[in-house]
């Protein structure tokens, strides 16, 4: 990070190569749209090269990316540049013609059932607030501790801990309904 | 009406709660049917959201933000980092000296033509230099306002005045 903010553009491609994913699949279930993942993501790490200088070594870098990261989504979000839109991205892939990983399911029973999680967890997701949505997305997603979502949204942990235990309830109510039979799954949006 | 644990229970599942809360609460759920329910509700979806799969972004996406960095324009410190080169700082730091030596130089040719520092001070006439010379007086009778002449007499004669009775 110390020779990306001395300009050198090799360095920051060894940054991007490595950290890319993370911060595509975080913009990709804020907004919940391949495309606008894909522009968010761009911007992030335009903003993390042009504000390198601003990174302390004495914070991990993760962190400091995620900060970047999830200002930028809420502020793009906030502004109306994006609306929250939240399909499966097997249907996103569909319309992009984009290759998806294999799911860990192996019947077509279980494949069925993936695609209906992900509508379902897209669903809530849509309904929460943008922080619960941002903490929701680095706790799950990105496997990051309560105390580095903290820092990169600038709360404090307990306000973290309340934010995911709502995020992930949502979502567990919608899974829950889904698995009773209770919100025909086909028929949402 | 949810229990007052209920709260810690996603932090539970994530292995984030602190010692104290962690004991507590494994105290209660073997005493709390809602809360044994949630927790295996949070377990289950948990479960299944490490297992959807990961959004990978295009190989276009790469290429946009190396070309966007590319065209990024250097930023106001290397500017100045270019600026202040050795190649550029030298002549001009040669160039200033000269320019302050020749400004020196006028200044004092110049400052020799005028009156010396330590001249003495001109007062402009008599009654100016009277008044510098009885400043303590005058400030002493609080008269500092003083001007019209017949004042300045009293003043000059206030000996006199006060041997009278």
């Amino acid at each position: 990070m110390l020779q990306v903010a001395s300009g050198d553009q090799a360095a920051f491609a060894a940054l991007f190569d490595r950290h890319a994913q993370s911060v595509a699949r975080f913009a990709y279930r804020f907004v919940g749209d391949a495309a606008r993942a894909e522009e968010l993501a761009q911007d992030i790490f335009v903003k993390v090269y042009r504000n390198a200088r601003a990174y302390r070594p004495s914070a991990k870098f993760k962190t400091f990316l995620f900060k970047v990261a999830a200002n930028h989504c809420l502020n793009e979000v906030r502004r109306g540049e994006y609306r929250v839109k939240h399909t499966t991205h097997e249907a996103e892939a569909e319309a992009t013609g984009q290759e998806l990983p294999e799911a860990a399911a192996s019947s077509p029973d279980e494949a069925l059932h993936g695609k209906e999680l992900e509508r379902a967890v897209g669903e809530a997701m849509s309904q929460m607030t943008e922080r619960e949505r941002a903490a929701f997305t680095m706790c799950r997603f990105e496997g990051m501790a309560y105390r580095e979502i903290a820092d990169a949204l600038a709360a404090s942990e307990a306000a973290v801990k309340s934010l995911i235990h709502r995020a992930t309830l949502a979502v567990a109510r919608k899974l829950s309904s889904l698995e009773a039979g209770a919100v025909p799954a086909r028929s949402q949006a | 009406m949810s229990c007052a644990y209920e709260e810690d229970l996603t932090a539970y599942v994530d292995q984030e709660l602190p010692p104290l809360k962690l004991r507590q609460l494994e105290g209660h759920l073997p005493s709390c049917q809602s809360c044994t329910d949630t927790l295996a509700l949070l377990r289950r979806t948990v479960s299944a959201l490490e297992a959807m799969p990961a959004f990978s972004p295009s190989p276009a996406l790469r290429r946009a933000v190396l070309n966007r960095i590319s065209q990024e324009p250097p930023s106001l410190l290397d500017r100045l980092r270019g600026f202040l080169r050795p190649g550029l700082v030298v002549p001009a730091l040669s160039a200033a000296a000269l320019l302050a030596v020749g400004v020196a130089v006028v200044q004092l040719s110049r400052r020799g033509e005028g009156p010396a520092a330590d001249a003495p001070l001109m007062v402009a006439d008599a009654t100016e230099f009277e008044l510098v010379k009885n400043l303590d007086l005058v400030e002493d009778l609080d008269v500092v306002g003083l001007e019209s002449p017949e004042d300045l007499e009293v003043v000059e004669h206030l000996d006199e005045l006060e041997g009278q009775p």
